[in-house]
């Protein structure tokens, strides 16, 4: 793991990270990587290729419309909203 | 008479039935013991007002005769991950600080429906990601317990700590609790409480604020193993708004709960066997556990459980996973903290990098590694495929024996100082013995056994059992506990 990776995986994150916190993610992520290589020496042979996770099925609902009638509600928690709007800054000039 | 706040959710029915006391009396002198006990931080949010409210209800129902359930009457603390309708929830973090759900969680609305009393919402690791609760943005929860030696205060272990502090400390009847990969029952330990995480897909994730969603499952934290059993009964359930919950029917769990292990086959994993555990947590297991479970009528039983030691890295890196997936909703956009920048994408960065702790990005970022371009392949879909492995190895035994059981935890629970000497993976190993069960999706209790030789601090033990067989585990966790 170095620097360039980590400065990678945080942009991919949207997470910033000041020069002094740089060193110690990168530090804690090549140890956790590391760590978690021990799942290389797993042998997985005995399963078959694509089986699924789900032994039961995933249950499927029928197609229904429904109307929560939530939408003031959902909105409440918006720092920036208009009307019945989410704003963000400008992406269009 | 015994104070009231220190009566199980059991004794709390026999009192309502008789109408020693009402329900807002039991009400008040659990507000009164959190507002004098405030130093544990157990709560984040305290609901008095509605807590009274509530209360009164109870008392007519009680008073007529009518009580709707066993919990009707019965004063709990919530979880701040559990989104409560109109009741601030943050899931711990400075990114929620002052997110107000528009909705209710199945697991609270079926307990709000039995009559439950909501005394308000416990501390937590911020987004559950923490094994001592050290990571919430209010601050740790502490234990109520005192190491012996020295005084200190310990932590309460977590993420549900600020729960298990509520339970501990006679600040609830009994609390809420989740657990991704010992969550519950670590802090059950670490507390001298019960615990349980019962199978995935026995009680609803709607509402849950979701960590690691294929882990995620919620769970009763209480004094006794008869409140457990009384308190999941009016939490489990099938939910059609959660595609993850089972629809199977759910027992009554307190039912045959005094029947005993006799004829019970209990088994105990041979790869744990050298692994390094504390010493009072070794002869608890080997001895103490052993013998009474024994003296009970079972038979003990070394088990294999080969795909064992892979079960950490398994669980840090599908969790993480999943986190970096289910976390990447915090924005600015619709809810939470907001903090502007020149662009979206500014705004994205600004308020992610302001609103969540160093515990959260760092499994953030191993997560979005993990899933990234070129370790795809060998970190998670080869965690996935392990994953499969460790359960096929419980079905396996589950075929012999009717119960496994193990240590909850490696140490019992350590101070804030302390914990700052664990680098991450230190403190990700207090998990080796919850994490396995979290993977193959199985039900598990900690029910406490002793307290440490001279630290006199509490000590749990783990009973696993087989899917939506919690009745079982409930059984022979009584009977540990009835031996004490």
């Amino acid at each position: 793991m170095d620097r360039n990776e980590v400065l990678g995986i945080a942009k991919l994150a949207r997470l910033k990270f000041e020069d002094k916190e740089l060193d110690s993610i990168e530090k804690d992520m090549g140890q956790i990587i590391d760590w978690i290589d021990i799942l290389q020496q797993a042998d997985v042979s005995s399963l078959e290729e694509n089986s699924s996770d789900i032994e039961a099925g995933l249950r499927v609902r029928e197609d229904i419309v429904k109307i929560s009638g939530l939408s003031k509600e959902l909105i409440r928690n918006a720092k920036e909203p208009y009307e019945s709007f989410f704003t963000v800054p400008k992406v269009v000039d | 008479m015994s104070k009231l706040t220190d009566l199980t959710i059991k004794e709390l029915n026999i009192g309502y039935d008789k109408k020693e006391f009402k329900a807002s009396e039991v009400t008040e002198a659990y507000l009164k013991n959190i507002d004098e006990n405030s130093n544990l931080n157990a709560y984040i949010t305290v609901t008095a007002d509605e807590a009274l409210v509530q209360s009164k209800l109870s008392d007519e129902r009680i008073g007529k005769g009518c009580r709707l359930s066993q919990m009707d009457g019965v004063p709990i603390g919530v979880k701040d991950l559990f989104c409560t309708k109109d009741i601030r929830t943050t899931a711990a973090s400075h990114i929620l600080d002052d997110f107000v759900p528009p909705y209710e969680s199945t697991v609270t609305s079926n307990l709000l429906n039995a009559g439950s009393i909501f005394l308000g919402k416990t501390n937590l690791d911020e987004f559950a990601m923490g094994g001592a609760n050290l990571t919430s943005y209010f601050g740790e929860a502490i234990n109520p317990i005192k190491r012996a030696t020295d005084g200190k205060e310990v932590v309460t272990g977590g993420s549900s700590g600020g729960s298990a502090a509520s339970v501990a400390g006679g600040l609830a009847a009994g609390s809420l609790g989740t657990d991704t990969g010992g969550s519950i029952r670590q802090p059950a330990a670490f507390t001298g409480i019960v615990g349980l995480k019962p199978t995935y897909g026995r009680c609803s994730r709607y509402g849950i604020i979701a960590y690691a969603s294929s882990l995620d499952q919620a769970g009763p934290m209480c004094k006794t193993v008869e409140d457990t059993a009384i308190m999941l009964n009016h939490m489990a359930g099938f939910d059609e708004k959660d595609s993850t919950s089972v629809d199977i029917a759910v027992p009554d769990f307190t039912q045959g709960i005094c029947d005993g292990v006799k004829g019970m086959k209990i088994g105990i994993p041979k790869e744990l066997l050298n692994e390094s555990i504390d010493k009072d947590i070794e002869a608890s297991w080997k001895d103490k556990a052993v013998r009474i479970l024994k003296d009970a009528g079972a038979e003990i039983v070394e088990i294999s459980l080969p795909n064992l030691k892979y079960a950490l890295a398994t669980y840090y890196i599908l969790a993480p996973a999943e986190a970096s997936s289910n976390l990447a909703r915090y924005d600015g956009v619709r809810f939470g903290l907001r903090v502007d920048g020149d662009s979206l994408d500014d705004m994205y960065l600004n308020t992610r990098t302001a609103g969540f702790g160093e515990e959260v990005k760092r499994r953030i970022m191993v997560g979005t590694y993990v899933l990234s371009a070129g370790y795809y392949d060998a970190y998670y879909l080869k965690a996935l495929k392990v994953q499969k492995l460790i359960r096929q190895d419980y079905l396996n035994v589950f075929k012999d024996i009717d119960l496994v059981m193990t240590p909850t935890t490696p140490m019992p629970a350590f101070t804030v100082e302390e914990s700052k000497n664990f680098d991450p993976i230190t403190m990700y190993l207090q998990d080796i013995f919850t994490v396995p069960i979290n993977l193959a999706k199985l039900p598990a209790i900690s029910v406490p056994i002793s307290l440490s030789s001279t630290d006199k601090l509490p000590i749990g033990i783990q009973l696993i059992g087989r899917d939506f067989d919690e009745s079982t585990i409930l059984k022979a966790a009584k009977v540990i506990e009835g031996a004490k």
